[in-house]
């Protein structure tokens, strides 16, 4: 058996999935507040071990074959992303770690806290506090929906409390959570938590910025060559490929016919 | 597969062609009298379970974490920047601008905006031939309740919005009407339909309407027009920045594009 073309196989299966990682990534170099995948990928153990095979007499040869590449788990790279200073009293950047609490409305599985850091907020028709993209209300401490009054001034400070007038209105719910790998992305700049993770919220580390929004933190350079060098181990892979279908190839119409 | 960077990459090159129409406007309205500058906002789009043969492994423990692949960008909305445009000068009687929150209310159609009526930034009114205060605009929207008789000779705008003028021979000022200011609880859900106006929405609440000056809603400016708020430094550095990202996203085509090819030849 040619286990060759199947470890190149998986090589080149994994080689695509990094790419489709990484060009979301690049695709996502302008949204607030993304940050970006690192697909990660591990060696397979030795055939043996992977494939079960124990009986065949050519297992000698196999003992120290090993099994290609396999996906690994997702990491989500959670760095910070450079300030903008954007003027609008609605937008909030964070600074060091933290997340907005919002509560993304179900009717089937009833509400459901989610996590952001996408701080472009503004405010809905009955003056609720609600992201701008999404218009899913953001929390406070109590995971309420928080009011804003027609007209006057807001401001918030680095803890989020939110003030008008000067007097306090809200505090924001800005948290963070024991382990970050617990998070998941659900899309529209949105993390979904485990039950777990919900349960460790603590007040964040991080500050917030008024005025001021984060962006991707998406490398540009970096995952621009991670693209096409996903390409090139495509195109290795796709060779190896090849170059086991020949030795087949020749194993097959070439070995028993006569010389001629 | 790299159909999906493929499907990336153009979700990135759509998203960022909306947000070069959006800053092509803003630069091409940077001289209109109270334009208010948008931008594009954009988001990460769903995500999809990776799920690959031979991936998991009876040896092997449960994985903690999920593999999975995003599917590229979209445009979330576009946001409205409500800041206030410099104050310019214009020593023009029949020019106001509003100094803080709240629009202008003209009169429309019925099918343009709820009720008749829309909402502008822009101060630039005039006359018209019943001598009915309207915008400055080819379509002359007027403004409700205010005339100004043909012998009126100095007209202003005061800060509460009373518009006054005095009479030949009559040094006593006299009022043609009350120039009204509405403001709304979400002003960026107002919808944008051209000559300057908005109209209002489900998403932006009805309007406030009263007198200027009272209730948080801003003062007039007589002789005065509030500029654009495109500040063109930063439309400029946005333009530069999408034209960019659009190249790598086409980059990113050309890659998954080389991917595709290099196994549509694994069988000869």
């Amino acid at each position: 058996m040619s286990y060759g073309i199947q470890i190149a196989a998986s090589g080149l299966m994994t080689a695509m999935y990094r790419q489709d990682v990484y060009a979301n990534n690049l695709a996502n170099m302008d949204s607030v507040g993304y940050k970006p995948d690192l697909p990660t990928t591990r060696p397979r153990l030795d055939v043996i071990a992977e494939d079960g095979v124990g009986h065949l007499p050519s297992n000698a040869l196999l003992r120290r074959l090993g099994g290609g590449a396999v996906l690994n788990a997702n990491l989500v790279n959670f760095s910070q992303g450079s300030l903008k200073a954007t003027g609008n009293a609605l937008d909030l950047a964070i600074e060091g770690p933290g997340f907005l609490a919002v509560r993304e409305e179900h009717s089937e599985a009833g509400d459901r806290v989610r996590l952001t850091r996408d701080g472009r907020l503004t405010r809905d028709r009955t003056g609720r506090l609600v992201m701008g993209s999404s218009g899913l209300p953001v929390l406070d401490t109590q995971n309420r929906p928080i009011v804003l009054r027609d007209g006057v001034s807001v401001d918030i400070d680095a803890a989020g409390v939110v003030r008008q007038g000067g007097a306090v209105v809200a505090q924001l719910q800005f948290v963070e959570v024991a382990d970050k790998r617990a998070l998941s992305k659900q899309g529209h700049s949105l993390f979904a938590a485990s039950s777990d993770a919900l349960a460790s919220r603590k007040p964040a580390s991080g500050m917030l910025r008024q005025r001021h929004v984060e962006d991707s933190s998406v490398d540009e350079v970096r995952v621009l060559m991670e693209v096409t060098s996903a390409s090139r181990d495509v195109d290795l892979n796709a060779s190896m490929i090849q170059q086991h279908d020949r030795l087949l190839d020749r194993a097959i119409n070439g070995l028993g016919r006569p010389s001629a | 597969m790299a159909i999906n960077a493929l499907h990336s990459a153009a979700s990135g090159l759509s998203a960022l062609n909306t947000a070069l129409d959006v800053t092509a406007n803003n630069l091409a309205n940077i001289n209109t009298q109270g334009f208010k500058t948008s931008r594009v906002n954009f988001q990460d789009l769903l995500y999809i379970e990776k799920a690959q043969s031979g991936t998991l492994n009876a040896n092997e423990d449960q994985r903690p974490m999920g593999v999975y692949v995003g599917l590229g960008v979209k445009v979330a909305g576009t946001q409205l920047d409500f800041q206030q445009g410099a104050p310019q000068l214009t020593d023009r009687p029949l020019d106001a601008m509003i100094d803080g929150d709240g629009f202008f209310e003209v009169q429309v159609e019925d099918q343009l905006g709820n009720g008749g009526k829309a909402y502008t930034r822009a101060g630039n009114f005039t006359m018209n031939a019943d001598g009915e205060l309207v915008l400055g605009n080819d379509q002359g929207r007027r403004i409700e309740g205010i005339t100004i008789p043909d012998t009126a000779e100095s007209v202003t705008i005061g800060p509460d919005g009373r518009v006054l003028y005095t009479e030949a021979g009559n040094p006593e000022q006299q009022e043609a009407g009350q120039i009204l200011v509405a403001t709304f609880i979400n002003s960026t859900g107002l919808k944008q339909v051209g000559e300057n106006l908005y109209v209002e929405t489900e998403a932006s609440g009805p309007p406030n309407t009263g007198n200027p000056g009272e209730d948080n809603r801003g003062s007039l400016l007589g002789g005065f027009l509030e500029s654009s708020n495109v500040d063109p430094t930063r439309e400029l550095i946005d333009l530069i920045r999408t034209q960019r990202a659009f190249e790598m996203n086409s980059q990113t085509i050309r890659a998954a594009d080389e991917s595709l090819r290099s196994i549509a030849q694994l069988r000869r």
